[in-house]
């Protein structure tokens, strides 16, 4: 597509996609993962890199490089599903909240702005807490979701706002559209960048709460993510031994996942912005 | 009568840089004119013609994209002609506001919102004057709004509580605080009704009457041409293509362009149909070549196809245009 | 010539400040007129004399405090959606460049409208009824195709927005300073399109503007509007040759005419907005230069004289 070249052009998008495109190859290379991801001791421990371990073998026995493939996987799972859902929840509040007004306004942003106040670590960490047993990837995605939501609905709803008090919405209306597909076709398109950068910045954030969550033990540990296999390389004391390769991996993934979805968001984002398209649709003509 | 402003061949572009490659947007296009002193000097023109990007350059006001290509703009500061566009930086900022003002379209980007008018014009008065104590300038400033007949209560005001049409003339008040000898006014009218353009109008007619300077009226509207200038230039497509006394270009047109926009405005007791131009002005990025209004004029022919007319002068009048008298193009 | 739209005492008031003040403006005054088939009507008036607030409740985005509003003989309440109205009733904005959203292909408008009016069932169809529209305000489909706002000029716009408008065949066009934003040259082919439509389709306009000259260029009647009341109404040629009230007056001398012979010569009074539609008794009576006490005290009542209504103390026997 034509945005793709366009986007291209940025260095920032180029680098960041690339990056990320590895990361997923990576965690597509699970699938083809010669061992078991939760069964321990399926080879010698503690060796360092070599031909037959790329990344050597962790202290329960795992090979690394395996192991981070399932980690990287896992945790864009939960982190996918933490953006996606508390996107869709962000755009419906927002734009019903912003568009209808009144009461309804009242009540959702009563409910966003309790959610924002409450101590949000705090209660991520109770909560994980008495769920610990059921802490799957999609129920920890969820969760992450739940709080995720209600800041951009904010955010969303004040644009709708503005955008209401714009002629074209008369257009519209006069045409015929109703609420659902008036607010779908003319302000989504400027929503856009917004929804998507705030996507991505979700992404990053929910990665890296999975990993606060996992160093406090409050997911289930056995399942291999950024998060916990950097928790077991602590707890084995991987640093204080000199196993640099196990502690490292995750760190580095991390690293680079983080500074990817950075990028990416930056200048996509960018790329969005109505008044940048404005002017692009202007230079067309 | 001696000019205060003269512009000599003037030229300067936008450079665009599009996804596309270059776009260069001609916006003035090799303009030259004499503006006189203690005068109300119109110029006339629609959205696209390059009439905001001509006070630009005369107030010396290039930043990038918009580049100079050619031409002077000359000032006469005490009895001396000075090169507007060769001035140091520093110079050119204390001539603004002292010689030349600017009164840019829409008053509500002259004032901080969120300031009282007060504060706006005495920040405006202590970075220009210097040596005075606050309490006199701010009697000037109350003495000034007196004499152009505004309440000196309106300082006390935030601009969001004026209407349109007080906005605009407070802003007028301010572009004059210090006396400059040329004013321009981008547009004073536009966003106002019938009721609020007079008052403004009235305004500025009573400023250059009392302070003898000239202002330099940039509107689209010719009635107001016709009421407030004594000498006026109708711009086209980057160029003027008319120029002379108010009264002999409304009596006689002799541009086609001028004719158009002149037969074409309604007036009360007269039902008769009236005509728009044909077509819509070109774009300055993608200029027909020769004269610029041939692909709208029922009079072109072979040569303004191939050449750019230049002004010449047909009496009192100036006019670019190879039929230098052009029948009547509108009857009426 | 029938009835199209009845306005009766319509009334709308504003609360200003917070909850707790009293303050209250009644920026339109219990107003009536009305429109017949095939006419052009004007609302003129200064800015914030009320008449866009007029409009919006025409349109049906405004609810009205008080009065009626008929089409045809049915109450505008009467009507079960919006969508009904609009098949009746459509509008054309100021701002050309604000009328269309600039994200979005200008023809997207106009498939909207088809579909969901249920005017054409199938594409094709569609596109032949929207190409008759189009043709009949100067543009083609071909034109306008594939491209957003930015890509045209005001003029071309604003005919953009009154095809779409025509798409339902409404009966009333509602044009809100159509050609304000528009460049001079290009006024006159726009304002002459109003009255191609109305004689030849039958399309009565009401025409909002503060801009005499035009008003009575292109329409039949018209009703002076100041801070929410009418103060004069009647056959174009009547108010705006033969003006009765002072503010009618006020509003011809203030135009600009195209004639050097005419320079600007009497002072006017310039008052504040607020102040004016606060006031008891006649709301002109600060500028009005004939005013006497009574003005002052009581508020006009409308007049007859000669088949123009007037609201004013002077013309009342």
């Amino acid at each position: 597509m034509e945005a793709l070249r366009e986007l291209f052009r940025d260095y920032r998008f180029a680098v960041g996609f690339v990056i990320f495109l590895f990361l997923v190859v990576l965690a597509f290379l699970s699938f083809a993962s010669p061992y078991d991801p939760i069964r321990q001791l399926q080879v010698p421990r503690d060796r360092p890199p070599s031909r037959a371990h790329i990344l050597g073998t962790n202290s329960k026995g795992q090979d690394v490089f395996w192991e981070a493939t399932f980690s990287i996987r896992n945790s864009l799972i939960i982190a996918l599903i933490a953006g996606l859902v508390s996107r869709i929840v962000a755009i419906l509040v927002g734009f019903v909240a912003g568009y209808r007004g009144g009461t309804l306004d009242r009540v959702l942003m009563g409910l966003a702005d309790g959610l924002l106040v409450i101590p949000l670590f705090l209660i991520l960490v109770m909560v994980a807490m008495l769920l610990r047993g059921s802490m799957t990837l999609v129920n920890t995605g969820l969760l992450l979701a739940f709080f995720g939501w209600a800041w951009d609905a904010r955010t969303i709803r004040s644009q709708i706002l503005s955008l209401r008090e714009r002629e074209f919405t008369k257009t519209s209306v006069l045409s015929g559209n109703g609420t659902m597909s008036l607010v779908i076709r003319e302000y989504l398109p400027f929503t856009t960048p917004l929804i998507f950068s705030t996507l991505i910045n979700n992404i990053a954030w929910a990665i890296g709460m999975e990993i606060v969550l996992a160093i406090l033990g409050l997911v289930r540990l056995e399942i291999p993510t950024l998060g916990t296999t950097l928790q077991w390389a602590i707890t084995y004391q991987a640093m204080l031994l000199g196993h640099w390769w196990w502690i490292s991996t995750p760190v580095v993934l991390t690293i680079l996942l983080l500074v990817a979805l950075y990028w990416l968001s930056v200048s996509v984002s960018e790329y969005l912005d109505p008044r940048m398209r404005i002017q692009r649709v202007g230079a067309r003509s | 009568m001696l000019p205060v402003i003269r512009a000599e061949d003037l030229q300067a572009f936008y450079v665009l840089e599009t996804l596309r490659g270059k776009k260069v947007v001609r916006a003035v296009n090799g303009v030259s004119l004499v503006i006189p002193e203690n005068t109300v000097y119109g110029l006339a023109g629609e959205s696209g013609c390059g009439k905001t990007t001509l006070l630009k350059v005369l107030l010396g006001n290039l930043e990038p994209p918009l580049r100079h290509f050619g031409g002077r703009v000359l000032y006469r500061v005490d009895g001396e002609y000075l090169d507007a566009l060769a001035l140091p930086e520093g110079k050119r900022q204390k001539l603004r506001w002292t010689y030349i003002s600017y009164i840019p379209q829409g008053s509500m980007s002259v004032f901080n919102p969120v300031a009282k008018l007060r504060t706006t014009f005495m920040d405006f008065l202590e970075s220009h004057v210097s040596g005075k104590m606050r309490q006199e300038l701010l009697r000037h400033a109350e003495e000034h709004l007196e004499r152009l007949g505004l309440s000196p209560k309106i300082l006390e005001a935030y601009p969001h509580q004026l209407s349109g049409g007080m906005r605009q003339r407070v802003a007028i008040a301010l572009a004059t605080l210090l006396n400059p000898r040329v004013i321009l006014a981008d547009e004073p009218t536009t966003a106002l009704d019938v009721v609020a353009q007079r008052a403004v109008l009235q305004l500025l007619s009573d400023i250059q009457r009392k302070l003898r300077n000239t202002i330099v009226l940039v509107t689209h509207d010719m009635g107001i041409h016709a009421t407030v200038t004594t000498r006026m230039a109708i711009m086209y497509a980057g160029r003027i293509v008319e120029e002379g006394w108010t009264q002999d270009i409304f009596t006689t047109p002799l541009h086609p362009y001028t004719q158009y926009l002149i037969r074409s405005l309604p007036r009360i007791g007269d039902k008769r149909l009236r005509e728009s131009a044909p077509g819509s002005p070109p774009s300055l990025a993608q200029l027909p070549p020769g004269c610029p209004f041939h692909p709208r004029c029922p009079l072109a022919f072979e040569r303004c196809r191939e050449e750019v007319p230049e002004l010449e002068e047909v009496g009192e009048q100036k006019v670019a245009c190879f039929l230098r008298r052009a029948s009547h193009v509108v009857t009426s | 010539m029938s009835l199209l739209l009845e306005v009766q005492n319509l009334t709308k008031v504003f609360a200003l400040g917070s909850i707790f003040s009293r303050l209250r403006l009644t920026a339109v005054d219990r107003v009536s007129f009305t429109i017949e088939e095939g006419e052009i009507f004007t609302l003129a008036g200064e800015s914030g004399c009320g008449k866009t607030t007029t409009a919006r409740m025409i349109l049906g985005f405004e609810p009205p405090t008080g009065g009626t509003i008929r089409y045809r003989g049915k109450a505008l309440g009467e009507f079960t959606d919006r969508k009904s109205w609009f098949r009746e009733v459509q509008a054309v904005f100021q701002n050309p460049f604000e009328t269309f959203n600039p994200l979005r292909k200008v023809e997207s408008y106009f498939f909207e409208t088809v579909f969901n009016f249920k005017l054409a069932a199938q594409k094709d169809q569609a596109e032949r009824l929207i190409e008759e529209k189009l043709q009949a305000v100067g543009l083609s489909l071909e034109e306008i195709e594939g491209k957003y706002p930015s890509e045209f000029s005001g003029g071309q716009l604003q005919r953009a927005s009154i095809a779409r408008a025509l798409l339902t065949n409404p009966s009333l066009l509602v044009a809100d300073e159509p050609v304000s934003m528009v460049d001079a040259s290009l006024r006159m082919s726009i304002v002459n399109l109003f009255r191609k439509l109305c004689d030849a389709f039958a399309v009565s306009v009401l025409y909002i503007t503060h801009d005499l000259a035009t008003a009575y260029y292109v329409s039949d009647r018209i009703a002076v509007m100041f801070r929410g009341n009418i103060v004069e109404m009647g056959k174009v040629e009547e108010v705006l040759g033969n003006p009765r009230h002072p503010y009618t007056r006020l509003l011809l001398e203030s135009i600009p005419e195209p004639d050097p012979a005419k320079r600007l010569e009497e002072r006017i009074v310039f008052l504040e907005e607020r102040e004016e539609y606060l006031r008891a008794g006649c709301k002109f009576a600060g500028r009005c230069p004939e005013a006497w006490e009574l003005c002052g005290r009581e508020a006009p009542q409308e007049v007859e004289v000669d088949g123009v209504l007037v609201r004013c103390h002077k013309w009342a026997k």
